[in-house]
């Protein structure tokens, strides 16, 4: 069964369909695989056994009685913490969310159950989605499966590292600024940024709404993409969600890069790249060649100025979007008196030191005497960016950069430093501003065998080329997600 | 550059967060680092050009009844009846009641 674990989603949910394995029988095996991985991950925040057997045992049932299963049948899948699934805990990796049970179910996972996949747990990550590296989760340091005394990324990081250890085939991410690609990256494995309008939000805890999506993190392109189209689609209960047709993801996703262009950007960074991410982008840039694509360099000016307009609007909109943590209405309530002290008193003691930088940074930008220079002067570049990035998908069918500027980092390495840490994101912030889909997919690895990773985009709602694309480069590259659990954990 | 003492404080307190002189100091040099990154979008070009929104799934301004309510309350540190309960405006006003209602 742990072999059938580790195969593509829609090879498990065949084999559910067939009656080859049970639904009981795979969900079992997920859950015993978490539970030989976690002492050494600490990837789940909460496995839920019970209700996982019992989802997986009623799928079984009506397959007895002839019914027809989805197209996730049996399939098990993670969800990150501040994904709402109706009477489960649902907490952001946060104190301020202590005790918290959804009312509500994310329309994503509503979609996925529809499909009969299972969910098996929920998925540690930074505080509030806010991080690169899981340090940032008032729980616990999620450790990667490559090496364990890595970060495996973040902020999705604990779902990363679920896929990767072949504890679930699926887990949901969400990315704001690439918290779905730098943690797959990191972890070797494969992870989607769906354009922005693709997936409803709804159920998703928001964090920057002009940017926040939900997306899969699997192990190869093709589970990747069935996921998608699945979670896709306009919802009426996310005015965002954008009203566009959803295409048959997988039915030409073997079609190849012949005739493809493909862009490389003039203003990349590439002189602040690893000599190992360098040597594997050099030679992910070859492999596009020989696989029929057209290499054509673009320029896209504003891509420098990328993260500096993410952490002012990304996080100008967190401090509107976390003013609803103030001990009312749902999570821990400090008392301290009067109403207003309350407010403060239960945010001081509820969030951690990350979250608070982010909140004081964007009420800083928002703040009178500072908007304009901040906020304004942002969103200015913000939409020049989308203006050059349009201009460039003129001539070009997708753009590739790599995913991050080197493999995993030690735990510790960066948590002392916010500003380098935040500049890990130089590659994923221009995508998740412009709104465009993304894919991260490993590339290589460095003389450690850490995992490298190449970074895809297209235009806004041309999900199915730029898959159609991953996956030419995944099948020639035979990639393996074979971690080998190197290192000794201090795991908290 | 860091920012003043007296920045950190003014944001704090619009944030409704409570920083330890040590916290203020901390946020006054780390955020001061990152303002000075930000700082650098002087040199970019700038637009006011706002693309078209996807046409999305915008449904009809209309109420809705919502059979979850109770389940919303059962989150809330207190309620009262079918109300989420709060300490009052001001703390220890003569013959205050512990808390006051406020509606769902």
């Amino acid at each position: 069964m742990f072999e059938l674990l580790g195969r593509p989603a829609e090879v498990i949910a065949a084999a559910v369909r067939g009656g080859e394995v049970s639904a009981r029988e795979m969900v079992q095996a997920s859950l015993d695989r978490i539970a030989a991985v976690e002492p050494l991950l600490g990837a789940f925040l909460g496995v839920e056994i019970d209700e996982a057997l019992r989802a997986a045992t009623n799928i079984d049932a009506r397959r007895s009685r002839g019914e027809r299963l989805g197209r996730l049948a049996g399939v098990p899948v993670a969800r990150k913490d501040n994904l709402s699934l109706a009477g489960r805990r649902t907490g952001c990796a946060s104190r301020i969310l202590d005790g918290f049970v959804s009312p509500l179910t994310a329309t994503a996972i509503e979609r996925l159950i529809d499909e009969d996949a299972v969910f098996v747990g929920r998925t540690n990550m930074d505080e509030f989605a806010m991080g690169s590296s899981c340090e940032n989760s008032a729980f616990q340091t999620t450790r990667n499966p490559w090496d364990l005394r890595r970060v495996p990324g973040g902020s999705s990081g604990g779902s990363a590292a679920a896929v990767a250890a072949g504890a679930v085939p699926l887990a949901l991410g969400s990315d704001t600024g690439g918290s779905i690609r730098q943690p797959a990256a990191f972890c070797g494995v494969v992870g989607v940024k769906p354009s922005y309008g693709r997936v409803s939000r709804y159920g998703l805890v928001a964090f920057g709404s002009s940017v926040d999506q939900i997306g899969p993190i699997c192990r190869d392109v093709r589970s990747s993409a069935l996921a998608l189209e699945v979670m896709a689609g306009v919802d009426r209960r996310d005015a965002t969600s954008a009203a566009r047709e959803v295409p048959a993801m997988l039915e030409n996703i073997e079609g190849g890069l012949a005739g493809v262009r493909i862009g490389t950007l003039r203003e990349m960074p590439v002189g602040g790249l690893e000599p190992a991410m360098a040597s594997a982008w050099a030679a992910a840039l070859v492999r596009l060649e020989r696989l029929g694509a057209e290499l054509v360099e673009v320029s896209v000016p504003n891509v420098p100025a990328a993260i500096a307009v993410y952490y002012v609007i990304a996080n100008s909109e967190a401090s509107a979007n976390l003013a609803r943590f103030d001990g009312v209405r749902f999570g821990l309530r400090v008392a301290d008196g009067g109403l207003e002290e309350t407010y403060v008193a239960t945010r001081t003691s509820g969030f951690g030191p990350e979250v608070k930088r982010r909140i004081l940074l964007g009420s800083f930008a928002l703040s009178a005497g500072y908007y304009d220079a901040y906020y304004g002067r942002a969103r200015g570049v913000l939409l020049a960016l989308k203006r050059q990035f349009r201009s460039a998908f003129e001539t070009v069918d997708l753009i590739a950069t790599p995913t991050t500027p080197g493999a995993a980092f030690a735990v510790g390495e960066k948590s002392g430093d916010p500003l380098a840490m935040y500049l890990s994101d130089i590659f994923t912030t221009p995508a998740s501003l412009a709104g465009l889909p993304a894919v991260a997919l490993p590339c290589g690895s460095d003389l450690l065998g850490l995992p490298l990773s190449l970074q895809l985009m297209s235009p806004p709602f041309a999900e199915a080329s730029l898959l159609r694309a991953a996956r030419a480069f995944e099948r020639d590259l035979a990639w393996s997600v074979a971690p080998e659990f190197r290192g000794e954990s201090d795991a908290d | 550059m860091a920012l003043s003492l007296e920045e950190v404080r003014r944001t704090a307190a619009l944030s409704r967060l409570r920083l330890t002189p040590a916290e203020e100091e901390l946020y006054a040099g780390q955020l001061g680092r990152i303002v000075a990154h930000i700082d650098h979008l002087r040199e970019f070009e700038t637009s006011t050009e706002e693309p078209d929104p996807p046409a999305g799934g915008e449904a009809a301004d209309e109420p809705q009844p919502d059979p979850r309510g109770e389940l919303f309350l059962e989150n809330a540190p207190e309620v009262r009846g079918p109300f989420f309960a709060v300490p009052r405006m001001q703390a220890g006003g003569v013959g205050a009641a512990d808390t006051d209602p406020v509606d769902v």
